[in-house]
């Protein structure tokens, strides 16, 4: 591991740079915009009413694999209130395809040009085939359902391991095969582990195809100004700034002349990361109509077409030692990524494959990869983004472990942790882990849980005839994402910071909010920094015009990139202001401090100026002694670019594209009914390391909310499809979120490892929560039934599926394990 | 959305409705509650030609005491089903069903008639009422018929309804000495049941329903099977009647058929383990319990409708402000307040009244906006979340409670969170945490995982229960 390198990329931002911990920083701010949010005054992009709006509907495919004949609108045109009906060969005509997120052929993997509209052909239900204008939004979509498509059905491929079959059919024939890229990652020697290993546990994992499904669908509404040649779009987005440039080149129109707007965004976990073919449409008709034109999506079509993830198997074999040391580890993951697109989805394989084997120390390790195209809705991005499934892989696999080897779930995990004092550590993939505490962590949980006492419980539960069990889950989760050559993914970003005349801060970020709340965060960051209260600071973000370049929000970066872009632009400014205000103290700058709203000289703090007092200075007496050795204003903008990226390769030629690794363990009480399957979640506990917390309220709120959607993926939430690739799951009523029944009681306790690599020592929070839980229930479920040879490999745990696994789990012998115990 | 126009007529005599019926033809829906027809229409499944809505006719909405049955209006809505009285004493699982029916939104707008008329096959009335030998009072032009449960439910969502009938009342006999228990297996709350199940015994006879483990619920008379008591092996006797009985088990994206056929037997043994359990006293009084003495809402009488056309007139009260307006008829109530009054603090998360974003309070309760026609709501009053606070320096208790408990993030469920929230506390002023958690079970959160949102609603309950303010009434 180069250390030494490190350290020396690491350059200025040498830990000791860090502010002492201060009022705000660490404190329960409410949320800025919470007062607003609260009584109904947030502003979504549904909720744009624009002077002669038209309204955009959409005519989607009814098949998996069809090529397009034709598209008559003739009798839609022929409706009232319709203003035009455009279908895939305009498009294709006068438009560019969707950016890709970044070059696909640097990693060898295949790449799509994927239009706004279809136009030839189409490759899964629900893909755009024609776009309707009309006047109100109710005949824009009965028009679109008067619009005739003629399709010639293809051979559809439902199935990703039937798709890598030689004589599958193909979805894209330019190709040659259904698979994405194939990649193995090998180190150490393998084949030696497992020949020294005194047993082998081995099993094929699956997780489910599941959605986002923020509560606001997308939507987006432009105008265009022909005067100005200007064009506005209001979008349900998380990224703006490439948004922006996407629209610009994929409609051909100057980059300077479109302005982004981010408007409220009612939750997003990263499905409004990339560029879909809505946005290009709505731009590119309010452009050619010159009438604003507005476009939400139903829920229906945001559970059809609105990305999809995580369906994927992972067969495993681990070798362990009989003291429960795992000492190689065999994966083929094979990923049912959907139809080929623009969307930033199949890429999450990827990470599953080099976040694997997480927090452990496993030398000898051989992955593949199989990202397979289907001919199912695109996999898109969504919270754990890859990273959930090796999470759960590994807990599986100490779970096996541990009952193989007759030792504690807790101690196995113990034993195979990577220790605290090895960090920054490289793990198999080249990524480097920055920085945590995993036993530490352990400890603390396994008393929150009240892990040592819980048998106790159990029994007493089992005299009631109730059937409870403990399970243990540990996620590590990647974040701070940087992919070469990648507009949209990169792991930098920029603030500016801007003191006015009279006090008040505003800071403009290039990092966005999905609806997190990061702004109060930002906001705490550029308090202290500055010495203000949190009640001085504004933060504006998500429009491009105001705004400094930036990637939005993903990949939990608000904080660790944003805060730290606004904590070195706000230190810029205070280095200013305590310069003037050294002068006017006749002190040196460095022998004062600010504080809420205060300068003082450290030694004596009741000799103090007010904050907005030094900065009149600066505005109203430019020229006058104290402020004529600075440079006028008071305005920032600087640019954060983290330190633990490594995008050129080690020697064996591993990257790193994730610099932050924030991790969790998670325990959790179930409750199972054997009779029936039926499941119910009673606690769940967490010890959750996210480096420096900024607003532990925000975090926790964060982190909860990971939960309840880690929750949804064990037990309720499904996407469906049939054998013909038709989607079966497109109402709230076949796809069952979670409700507030089904979520337990949460308990959260923090553990601190700061980073070593951001100012702040923040890490992230945005993606915790869902992925240590997958792995805990299953646990606890196998722990319920201990009299059962119980193993969860297959999610989620519906009640028939649970059922079925308890009918035909085989009834344990004293002495028997999941492993082939060698002798 | 509703994309195909339709004719809306809502009579306030039910001759008026049948007469509207006898002559309309076939394609005419009736609209009860609306809880299973608009998410329906929604999703272009029902086109209908002309929507009839019966809740303008006043009086559809009671429980009246007729000697050895009580007698339920079929406009009765669920939740006045859950609080009254008559039905806690004489028929408690009949409350017991219609507490599990969706969440509270679905309750306080969907009624046991349109329930009845709807005949989903695992619907939670259906069991309890072909348990207890309920009859189904139907009314056409050629005068008035009754027919028993048992042989209502024809088949898979279809009626012994004729052409040209309405359901009227259901009568419901009262239990007596006897024993009854109502229990089901669901995915999540809010959910209809995978398989559910009513259980009604007395010394001598024992009789059992399933619902969700055929096209209709299936009557089991199993007085034989219990002639020694309620055993393990009279039960296990019952489950393998019961799973005989159910070889037509539907298949769904929930359960198999197999597994339909074997949850009914373990449901039906529940169900019966219960109901042996209780003494009907003491089940009346549970329920009593949760009987509380509120009066019931009616719809007031039609302000003025405009017959035949594409649109409609109504005239309501909008956060206590009267408005006469016009409505496209395929307009929802959740779109009349975003898009032709600006109210956009509703929000749409779903449009199927399925995620609770859209809940405001429709004449004091509250109801998902998305599935009640704008149409329908000539001569209501409805509050938003806009009538809660005047401005930002004063928001409602319950408000500044989600501030200071983080009880929001992106805040797109908040104002119909808050909306169900505030139902809740003038129901219960002093919910636990397990009821705080049913009573916002209509609501979908994508981001807190529920756990702020439980704590700013105890707290706020807290903060009101010392002093301050009830919530507005
Ligand atoms: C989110 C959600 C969850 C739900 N969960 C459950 C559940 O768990 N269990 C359950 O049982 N139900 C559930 N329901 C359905 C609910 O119970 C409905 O209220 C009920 O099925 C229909 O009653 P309604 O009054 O709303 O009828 P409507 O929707 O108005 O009408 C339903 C049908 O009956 C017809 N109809 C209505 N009234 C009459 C009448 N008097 N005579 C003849 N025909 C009539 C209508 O034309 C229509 O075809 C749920 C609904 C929703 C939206
Ligand atoms: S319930 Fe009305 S929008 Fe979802
Ligand atoms: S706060 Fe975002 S959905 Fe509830």
């Amino acid at each position: 591991m180069a250390t030494e390198q490190l350290h020396a990329t690491a350059g200025s931002v040498a830990p000791g740079d860090a502010p002492e911990p201060r009022p705000a920083m660490g404190s329960r701010v409410p949320g800025l915009n919470s007062r607003v949010l609260v009584v109904g005054r947030g502003t979504y992009v549904g909720d744009l009413s624009l002077p002669g709006m038209l309204h955009m509907a959409l005519v989607r495919s009814i098949y998996a694999h069809a090529l397009v004949k034709s598209v008559d609108a003739s009798a839609a045109q022929a409706l009232a209130g319709v203003v035009c009906v455009v279908a895939g060969d305009e498009i294709r005509q006068n438009t560019k395809p969707i950016p890709q997120a970044y070059t696909k052929a640097g990693i060898g993997a295949h790449a799509y040009d994927w239009y706004a509209l279809a136009h030839d052909r189409v490759r899964y239900v629900g893909e755009a085939v024609a776009a309707v204008v009309a006047e109100d939004k109710y005949t824009a979509r009965k028009a679109a359902e008067l619009v005739e498509v003629e399709y010639e059905e293809l051979p559809v491929v439902s199935d990703a391991e039937r798709g890598m079959a030689p004589d599958a059919p193909l979805i894209e024939p330019a190709w040659g095969t259904n698979v994405v890229m194939q990649r193995t990652t090998e180190v150490g020697d393998v084949a030696g582990a497992f020949a020294a290993a005194d047993g082998v546990v081995s099993g094929c994992l699956s997780t489910q195809r599941y959605s986002a499904s923020p509560m606001e669908p997308r939507g987006y509404a432009a105008v265009y100004d022909a005067f100005r040649d200007q064009l506005t779009l209001w979008a349900s987005t998380q990224c703006p700034h490439p948004l922006r440039h996407y629209i610009a080149n994929i409609i051909g129109i100057d980059e300077s002349r479109v302005r982004v707007i981010q408007a409220n965004v009612g939750g997003a976990f990263g499905s409004k990361i990339p560029t879909y073919q809505e946005e290009p449409l709505v731009a590119y008709l309010a452009r050619k109509l010159k009438r604003p034109i507005k476009w939400i999506e139903e829920r229906s079509e945001n559970l059809l077409t609105g990305g999809h993830a995580r369906e994927q198997k992972v067969h495993f074999e681990a070798a362990y030692k009989r003291d429960g040391q795992v000492i190689g580890l065999k994966a083929r993951i094979v990923a049912d990524v959907g139809a080929p697109s623009a969307l930033a989805g199949w890429e999450m394989s990827l990470v599953t494959n080099f976040c694997i084997p997480t927090v452990y120390k496993i030398p000898n390790c051989r992955i593949e990869l199989f990202p397979v195209a289907t001919n199912k809705c695109p996999w898109n991005a969504y919270r754990g983004y890859g990273k959930e499934t090796a999470s759960f892989l590994m807990d599986r696999i100490m779970d096996d472990v541990a009952r193989a080897t007759g030792i504690d779930r807790a101690a196995v995990r113990m034993r195979n942790y990577i220790q605290p004092h090895e960090f920054p550590y490289q793990q198999v993939s080249g990524v480097i882990l920055d920085s945590g505490n995993y036993p530490g962590a352990m400890r603390k949980l396994l008393d929150l849980v009240g892990y040592a006492e819980f048998p106790k419980l159990q029994a007493e539960a089992r005299a009631e005839g109730r059937r409870i069990g403990l399970g243990l889950g540990q996620e590590l989760v990647a974040e701070g994402c940087s992919l070469p050559t990648s507009l949209l993914i990169a792991g930098y970003d920029g603030a500016t910071v801007r003191v006015n005349p009279s006090g008040q801060v505003t800071v403009l970020t290039g990092v966005t909010s999905p609806g997190s709340g990061n702004e109060t965060a930002i906001a705490q960051v550029a308090a202290d920094t500055l010495g203000v209260e949190v009640d001085a600071v504004r933060v504006i973000q998500g429009d491009t015009e105001t705004c400094p370049w930036g990637l939005g929000n993903y990949s939990s970066r608000a904080v660790i990139m944003g805060g730290s872009a606004t904590y070195m632009a706000a230190g810029d400014l205070r280095e200013k202001i305590l310069k003037v205000a050294g002068h006017m103290f006749e002190v040196l700058p460095a022998d004062l401090e600010c504080r809420g709203g205060r300068i003082f000289p450290k030694d004596a703090p009741t000799r103090y100026l007010a904050f907005n007092e030094v900065v009149r200075t600066i505005y109203n007496d430019t020229f006058g002694v104290h402020a004529k050795e600075i440079e006028p204003g008071l305005e920032a903008t600087r640019y954060f670019r983290h330190p633990n990226i490594y995008q050129e390769g080690d020697p064996e030629g591993r990257s790193s594209a994730y610099p932050s690794w924030p991790n969790a363990v998670v325990g959790a009480i179930v409750e199972v009914d054997p009779a029936t399957g039926a499941l119910k979640l009673l606690r769940v506990c967490m010890v959750h390391d996210c480096g420096v917390v900024v607003n532990p309220m925000l975090a926790e709120g964060n982190v909860h909310g990971g939960i309840a959607q880690g929750i949804g993926g064990a037990i309720y939430e499904h996407l469906v499809y049939d054998e013909n690739g038709q989607f079966k799951t497109a109402t709230f009523m076949d796809y069952t979120l979670p409700t507030a029944v089904e979520i337990p009681p949460l308990e959260l306790a923090h553990q601190e490892t700061r980073s070593p690599f951001t100012p702040l020592g923040t890490k992230g929070v945005g993606e915790s929560g869902v992925a240590a839980i997958l792995g805990a229930i299953c646990s606890a479920v196998e722990n319920a039934l201990p009299e059962l040879d119980l193993r969860l490999l297959e999610m989620p745990l519906s009640p028939e599926r649970l059922w079925r696994a308890i009918q035909d789990a085989p009834r344990k012998r004293a002495d028997d394990g999941a492993g082939s115990a060698r002798s | 959305m509703i994309i195909q126009e339709f004719e809306f007529r809502a009579p306030d005599k039910l001759g008026e409705a049948l007469a509207v019926l006898a002559e309309g033809g076939d394609d005419i829906k009736l609209l009860s509650g609306g809880m299973s027809l608009m998410p329906m229409m929604a999703l272009g499944l029902v086109r209908p030609r002309m929507v009839l809505s019966l809740n303008r006719i006043e009086g559809r909405g009671y429980v009246r005491d007729d000697r050895d049955a009580l007698r339920v209006g079929a406009g009765t809505r669920h939740y006045e089903i859950i609080r009254d009285p008559l039905i806690a004493r004489h028929c408690p699982l009949l409350a017991e069903a219609a507490s599990f029916i969706g969440d509270m939104q679905v309750r306080n707008r969907g009624t046991i008639g349109g329930s009845l008329a709807h005949a989903d096959p695992a619907a939670d009335y259906s069991p309890v009422l072909v348990t207890v030998g309920a009859r189904v009072v139907v009314r056409s032009r050629r005068g008035e018929r009754e027919i028993a449960a048992e042989k209502f439910f024809t088949g898979l969502m279809a009626t012994a309804l004729a052409r040209g009938e309405i359901v009227t009342e259901v009568v419901v006999p009262k239990l007596g000495a006897a024993r009854g228990a109502y229990t089901r297996l669901h995915r999540i709350e809010g959910n209809f049941a995978i398989v559910n199940a009513a259980a009604v015994l007395n010394d001598a006879n024992a009789r059992i329903a399933l619902g969700g483990a055929g096209p209709v619920p299936i009557a089991l008379d199993v007085s034989a099977e219990l002639s020694h008591g309620v055993t393990d092996d009279a039960l296990a006797a019952v489950g393998r009647r019961v799973r005989a009985a159910c070889g037509d088990a539907p298949a769904d994206l929930n359960a198999s058929a197999d597994y339909r056929r074997q949850m009914a037997a373990v449901y039906a043994e529940r169900a019966l383990a219960i109901a042996a359990g209780r003494t009907p006293a003491r089940h009346a009084a549970e329920m009593g319990r949760k009987a509380a003495a509120s009066a019931s809402t009616q719809n007031k009488p039609a302000a003025g409708t405009v017959g035949g056309a594409l649109r409609t007139a109504i005239a309501i009260a909008v956060n206590g402000q009267p408005r006469r307006l016009e409505a496209d008829n395929r307009m929802v109530l959740a779109d009349l307040l975003r898009d032709v009054l600006g109210l956009t603090g509703t929000h749409i998360g779903c449009g199927t009244g399925s995620c609770g974003a859209c809940t405001v309070m429709l004449d004091g309760r509250t109801v998902k906006s998305c599935s009640v026609l704008a149409a329908d709501v000539d001569g209501c009053a409805v509050e938003t979340i806009e009538s809660l606070a005047p401005d930002i320096q004063h928001l409602h208790p319950l408000q500044e409670s989600f501030v200071r408990n983080h009880g929001q993030q992106c805040g797109y469920c908040t104002p119909g969170m808050v909306m169900s929230a505030l139902q809740l506390l003038r129901d219960n002023p002093n919910p636990d945490e397990a009821a705080i958690r049913h009573g916002i079970s209509g609501n979908l959160c994508r981001c807190t995982g529920y756990q702020f949102i439980v704590n700013a609603i105890s707290d706020a309950a807290r903060a009101l229960a010392a002093g301050k303010p009830p919530p507005a009434a």
